[in-house]
This record gives structure tokens, C-alpha cells and sequence, in this order.
């Protein structure tokens, strides 16, 4: 677990749609971007832009194909993304622990 | 960062965790068009076998064999693709669970292949691929935590023994569990998908 640092947010992941993205892709091995359209319930645009951040800090890789020659985008979550992402979480709950120590040492009864 | 935003966000992200691992159980559990296409196809084999046994064409049997983990091969490949386009979704279980089948099958090619090499008694071969099986489903059962699927293999299992004593029995008994533990319930699930 690593120490509560308030300046360590990774602001990336923070958005909640890039959240909603990274906590998707950490879960499964591929996704295409239909499903993290539907399951995030945005628009292509808007899914657009917050994935070409995620792929410009290289948390996500992206894979064009053809099926039954239709054009087909998936992506997948990389060593370095899951790894932020881990990061993430870990801070969030050390958050919640450093706040409710705090609330132990303030109440010396409980 | 707030202790309450903290929350929320863990808890947002442990709902869709929750939400995404419920949808790749259905996901895995409705796959049955494989269950369909190779229990039609191995079904067909061993008609052919059974027919080409009775004309005394036994050079056509590794010919049929061979045929049909071609064409299982080629049409279990586009599926994959149809069923990704279909649920925008890899999953690990979903590779698992193929990886398992593959596995299975090279196992059981590799019985057949090693029975005939070593002139070993040919009556086993169903029941050597009926102990592969029933492992293949006790995997298969326990990565999507379907507790009805792993209840096949004992049934295949206990089928392996059967062949095993009584190997006149094999083909029938194999049918059997085919259309008993493999074709019924994928053609169940697909007629309640509908």
C-alpha cells in the first residue's frame, strides 16, 4: 500500500469516464469500442478524445481489424496502464484509511 | 481528494467490476455455438465411422476424423469473430475455456494416434477420449462457476469405466453422453436465448 500523497492523483484515470475505461479494460482482455460506448453510455466523440488520452500517456493499446470486411477497433489495457490503475485504487483507499484514522485520533473514545 | 469522493469512487468502480464479471459469466455460458458445432460434427463422425465400419472402408475413418477437426477448426475461428463483433468483448475465462477444449482435443488426437502406433487394443480409444472429456468439463465448469456443468463429468467418468468393461458399448454409450451432457443443454440454452 503506498503512503496517502494528495499531489499523486493520477489526474488521467481520476475523469470519470476514463475511470469507467480503465476499470473496464483491467477486467476483460479486449473491448471493442462499441461496448465501451454502450456500457459507459457516451458519445463516439466524447469516448474518442478520452481514449486518445489514455493511449497518449500509453495506458491503453488500441487494435484495428477487418471482420467480414468491416472495419473493427478494440482495445487493451497495457502493463504500464494496469499498473496506474492499480496505483489509483491503492491511493483512493489510502485516502479512506488516513481519514478515518484521523477520526480515531480526534475521538479518543471510539 | 475528500474521504466521501474516495468512496464514491471505489464503489463506483466495484459495481462495474461487479456489473462486468456478471455480464462475462452470461457471456461464457450462452457460447454454446461451439457446444453445437463440435457435438453435431464429432455426432456425424462417428455415423461416418459406424457406415464406413460396415463397408469394410476402414481407410476412410482417419480420413473422416481428420475432415472434421478441419471443419470444426475453420467454422470454431469464425464464430470466435462473429461473437466478438456480437459481444464487443475478449475474456480471459472465454480464452481459458477454449484453451481447455484445444487441449482436450490434442489430447484425444494424440490417444487415438498412440493407441493405433502401438497396436494397443483400439476398443479403449472411447474410453481414453471420454476421460479427456470429462476433464475438459470439470475445467470448463469450474472457470465459469457453473455448478450443473460439472456434474457431466462423472457422468463421463463413470462412461469411461462402462466403455472400458463392455467396449461393444462404447459407441452407443458415447452417442449418449453427447447428446445427453454436450448437444441437449446447448440446444436448451439457445432455445431460451430465443
Amino acid at each position: 500500500m503506498i503512503d496517502f500523497d494528495p499531489s499523486g492523483i493520477n489526474k488521467l484515470i481520476h475523469s470519470p469516464i476514463r475511470l469507467g475505461i480503465m476499470t473496464i479494460l483491467n477486467s476483460l482482455e479486449e473491448v471493442s469500442f462499441n461496448y465501451l460506448k454502450e456500457r459507459l453510455d457516451v458519445t463516439d466523440g466524447n469516448l474518442s478524445s478520452h481514449i486518445e488520452k489514455l493511449e497518449g500517456a500509453k495506458y491503453i493499446k488500441t487494435r484495428k481489424t477487418f471482420i467480414d470486411k468491416k472495419p473493427h477497433t478494440s482495445y487493451r489495457i497495457t502493463e504500464k496502464g494496469g499498473k496506474a490503475f492499480k496505483g489509483y485504487i491503492e491511493l483512493l483507499e489510502g485516502i479512506i484509511k488516513r481519514e478515518y484514522k484521523h477520526e480515531d485520533s480526534n475521538n479518543p473514545t471510539s | 481528494m475528500e474521504r466521501e469522493e474516495a468512496e464514491r469512487n471505489l464503489k463506483d468502480i466495484r459495481k462495474m467490476l461487479k456489473e462486468t464479471e456478471e455480464e462475462v459469466r452470461q457471456v461464457a455460458i450462452s457460447s454454446v455455438d461451439y457446444q453445437l458445432l463440435w457435438g453435431i460434427l464429432v455426432l456425424a463422425g462417428m455415423g461416418l465411422n459406424i457406415l464406413f465400419s460396415w463397408l469394410s472402408l476402414f481407410v476412410m475413418i482417419p480420413i473422416v476424423w481428420f475432415l472434421i477437426m478441419g471443419i470444426g477448426g475453420f467454422f470454431s475461428y469464425r464464430l470466435g469473430k462473429r461473437e466478438f463483433t456480437k459481444t464487443g468483448i475478449i475474456t480471459f475465462v472465454g480464452k481459458a475455456v477454449g484453451m481447455t477444449w484445444f487441449a482436450t482435443s490434442i489430447g484425444i488426437v494424440l490417444a487415438i494416434v498412440l493407441v493405433s502406433v502401438t497396436n494397443s487394443n483400439p476398443e479403449l480409444i472411447p474410453a481414453f477420449i471420454a476421460i479427456l472429456v470429462g476433464i475438459g468439463f470439470f475445467i470448463h465448469s469450474f472457470l465459469l462457476s457453473w455448478r450443473l456443468l460439472s456434474f457431466t463429468s462423472p457422468l463421463w467418468w463413470l462412461g469411461a469405466i462402462i466403455m472400458a468393461i463392455y467396449p461393444k458399448s462404447s459407441f452407443v454409450l458415447f452417442a449418449i453422453l453427447l447428446i445427453l451432457t454436450y448437444i441437449t443443454p446447448a440446444i436448451i440454452i439457445k432455445l431460451k436465448q430465443k
